[in-house]
């Protein structure tokens, strides 16, 4: 389930105290809610999605952003069923192979390597072609006109909802400077976001 | 986003008629480069470059901003120190053969040296199949892996540059220094950074 993006920056606007958008134009907040949420994204990855990567013959590195205009971080990589192993570093992969980095002359896709948010390994290079399917966390679409987008869903769970509005909080009390206030709430989003931390490090 | 955009959102969150656009620009690119610095940095990019045989320096790529690992045909080259490379042969610098290691002591900034001297020229990159990472890859050629600033900065990470674009130029002195507003900036700033996952 997903709230829509007008009536939740009311509330957001509400939390701020600045009821109807009195010191914060709407369509600022909806801008600060919608910024917040794609962050929340980024970092514990709510909501997926899933892409076809054509794997060209000997191919090893690529730049994933340009392949998936939305994709933020890479959670797995799929040939048919079968999930590649991740690994973390290039260390990793010498530790696979000392000679990964022109190893093109592999039957089948073994590993992958996420290389910051914008390049992705895929080990071994292949003899002939092939594909993959890539599981990503996504930017979620943007909000950015209280009156047009203000039917529009949130692509954020419910349950994950309350996260992007403590940010925006704190980001729109900030933005007024209101610093006290916006230090208080940068406490409960420190916990917050341990929390979510944690949560994610035991799934 | 492109460098002007974040610069405006920053002023946006600032709500501060007085940021001055070419500070802030100067700010920007300082942030950038921090980030870049760290270990996880988010913005990697790779890019071929030639190597000629009997030259040892090379410069970054033109948008490198951090060096991240350099690959010679089918080797990633081990970081040395000079002094390590010393200790090993005093002739370091004349030996000449296939590149194992690479080091950036001791050279201008922007630049770093394969060693030992390269004895092999690159192939030619031919553009065949429109992959220079795949079946066009030539012989011999070095691969650059290095942090970068992007050109388009993404959604998600732009509100943690603005914020450390603000906490730097609210903290100098000028005639709108407000160092409890730089402060928090600094701090949700690493928060923000946190929750994105870095």
């Amino acid at each position: 389930m997903s709230r829509q993006a007008g009536p939740t920056t009311e509330i957001l606007l509400k939390r701020v105290r600045e009821y109807g958008g009195l010191a914060t134009d709407t369509d600022y907040a909806i801008s600060i809610l919608s910024r917040c949420q794609r962050i929340a994204n980024a970092g514990f990855g709510f909501v997926k999605t899933s892409g076809t990567l054509t794997v060209p013959k000997q191919k090893l590195i690529y730049t994933y952003r340009s392949e998936f205009a939305s994709a933020i971080d890479i959670t797995s990589v799929k040939v048919g069923t079968r999930r590649l192993l991740r690994v973390d570093t290039l260390s990793d992969l010498a530790a696979l192979d000392i000679d990964w980095w022109r190893k093109i002359d592999g039957t089948r896709l073994e590993a992958f390597c996420q290389l910051g948010r914008s390049l992705l390994i895929l080990y071994p290079g292949l003899a002939s072609a092939s594909s993959a399917t890539v599981t990503y966390t996504k930017l979620t679409t943007a909000a950015t006109s209280f009156s047009g987008n203000y039917n529009d869903d949130l692509e954020l769970p419910d349950e994950q909802l309350d996260f992007a509005l403590m940010l925006a909080e704190a980001l729109l009390l900030l933005s007024s400077r209101r610093n006290l206030e916006a230090s208080k709430r940068l406490s409960d989003l420190t916990e917050a976001v341990t929390q979510q931390l944690n949560l994610r490090s035991t799934l | 986003m492109n460098k002007a955009s974040v610069i405006a959102y920053a002023k946006q969150l600032a709500r501060c008629s007085d940021l001055d656009d070419d500070t802030l620009d100067i700010y920007y690119d300082d942030v950038m480069e921090t980030i870049a610095k760290d270990a996880n940095a988010p913005f990697m990019d790779a890019a071929q470059f030639t190597i000629t045989s009997g030259t040892a320096t090379y410069d970054y790529a033109s948008d490198a901003l951090v060096l991240h690992a350099v690959f010679v045909h089918d080797k990633i080259l081990a970081p040395a120190r000079v002094s390590d490379l010393e200790a090993y042969n005093d002739a370091w610098r004349s030996l000449s053969d296939t590149p194992y290691a690479m080091t950036e002591d001791e050279l201008t900034a922007r630049t770093f040296m394969l060693i030992p001297n390269p004895d092999t020229t690159s192939d030619s990159l031919i553009p065949v199949h429109g992959e220079p990472f795949g079946e066009d890859y030539p012989d011999n050629i070095g691969v650059q892996l290095y942090a970068e600033s992007p050109d388009d900065l993404p959604d998600w990470v732009s509100t943690c540059v603005a914020l450390r674009i603000l906490a730097l130029d609210f903290a100098r002195p000028s005639e709108y220094q407000d160092v409890a507003f730089a402060e928090a900036c600094t701090k949700l700033a690493e928060v923000f950074w946190k929750g994105t996952g870095l």
